[in-house]
């Protein structure tokens, strides 16, 4: 599936709207940063509570195709611009990484 | 290996820069006054199972050496009885406290003596040191230097456990300078382009940058944003270096254990200081070096293999 499949299936805010053609192939939930480095996949989908700027850089490294900031969090300004420099989806959710994880899990990103 | 070789290797690679003489130096020394008897000098060897004394007068300055060769002339000359001063060396080669490892090791190869007396300002003796002495320094060093592969026994032996290659060059060049975290991974992510400008394979741009960035976190978390991040690429090689000033890593052995940092709980809170940064690099990288101390310098050194995939 694509970024675009994931917006659309998951009814979270869009914060940034970026790639919505690049794949999809995986999930990955975490909040410690060299934990995701060291462990997401390349086009993984990220649910993650962080929204400071290094998520985007973290995101950009892996090769992240679309991140899910949870539990109601917002990212400050400076990170939706990056973001989108980077053509990076950001999405905000009110459920937590748990749901989150789930609802991906159930779209079939495994 | 000359000992000229060497000792250009040791500037080379700054390994014992801190060490001068004074950390060098054995300060329990023994010494005697030029009136005192050669028989008293044979009987301090003897007792403390050391092969020459220091003569000092009577403020401490460095005035002589007896050696165990003058007491075995004396000895024969039947003058066990006479002074200190009438059979001591003058002319002694010393040391000053301030002496660099390097003139310390080219005093050992030039004159050939066992031990060498430690001066400070105004010839007043502050220790001694002997061959045993320097390599107990030697070792001491390493402790603070950690080689993850096999180059562990080749670095004791030829101290060669960085690349030569950045002295001159190298093919990538970022000065880290970040106030906060808010440019951290800016080089990395720089580094991550030109390595697949250059068109080395996917993963193992991924491997060197993920490692680049781990590093680069570290120098923004913990040495103040102020450091060097540098790539020589070439050969189906990538040998990444990443340098700062300090305050460096006290105990490089516990930094490696996967969950061990020093990190603040707010760095904590940003998902930063999980105690995942070197045993991270340690995994991805082929080859990595890190010679660090409690207040030095820090430098990472880390090699990729293309080939390896």
């Amino acid at each position: 599936m694509t970024v675009h499949d994931v917006i659309e299936s998951l009814g979270a805010e869009v914060a940034v709207d970026g790639d919505r053609t690049r794949l999809v192939t995986s999930g990955y939930a975490c909040d410690l940063l060299s934990e995701v480095i060291a462990k997401a996949a390349p086009g993984s989908a990220w649910a993650t509570i962080q929204t400071h700027i290094n998520v985007v850089a973290v995101a950009a490294m892996v090769g992240i195709s679309i991140v899910v900031v949870c539990e109601g969090r917002t990212c400050e300004s400076d990170v939706v611009v990056r973001a989108a420099q980077e053509h990076l989806t950001i999405l905000y959710s009110r459920d937590s990484a748990y749901i989150v994880s789930g609802k991906l899990y159930t779209l079939g990103l495994r | 290996m000359s000992l000229e070789q060497n000792v250009e290797a040791l500037r080379y690679l700054g390994l014992f820069t801190s060490l001068d003489a004074s950390s060098v130096m054995s300060t329990g020394v023994h010494a005697l006054h030029p009136e005192d008897r050669v028989a008293a000098a044979r009987t301090l060897m003897r007792e403390k199972s050391i092969s020459g004394v220091p003569i000092v007068d009577a403020n401490f300055r460095l005035v002589g050496i007896i050696s165990v060769s003058k007491i075995i002339e004396a000895l024969a000359d039947g003058r066990l009885a006479d002074s200190v001063d009438s059979v001591m060396t003058r002319e002694v080669i010393s040391l000053h406290a301030h002496d660099t490892f390097e003139t310390i090791l080219s005093c050992f190869q030039r004159f050939k003596f066992g031990r060498f007396p430690v001066v400070e300002e105004g010839g007043k003796l502050v220790g001694m040191i002997t061959d045993t002495d320097v390599l107990s320094a030697i070792i001491r060093s390493f402790y603070s230097v950690y080689v993850h592969d096999q180059r562990r026994t080749v670095t004791i032996g030829s101290f060669s456990a960085l690349s030569k290659e950045f002295e001159n060059s190298a093919d990538f060049a970022y000065d880290i300078s970040s106030t906060g975290l808010e440019n951290a991974g800016e080089g990395s992510a720089r580094l991550k382009a030109f390595l697949q400008s250059k068109g080395f394979g996917e993963s193992v741009v991924r491997r060197a940058s993920v490692c680049a960035y781990e590093a680069e976190i570290n120098v923004c978390i913990h040495a103040g944003g102020k450091g060097s991040l540098r790539a020589i690429a070439r050969d189906g090689e990538i040998i990444v270096r990443v340098e700062d000033e300090g305050p460096g890593i006290e105990n490089i052995d516990l930094a490696m254990k996967e969950g061990w940092s020093t990190a603040t709980d707010a760095i904590r809170e940003l998902g930063f200081g999980a105690g995942m940064g070197l045993p991270n690099i340690r995994r991805f990288s082929d080859h990595l070096v890190i010679i660090s101390g409690k207040d030095k310098a820090t430098k990472v050194e880390m090699i990729f293999l293309a080939d390896k995939e």
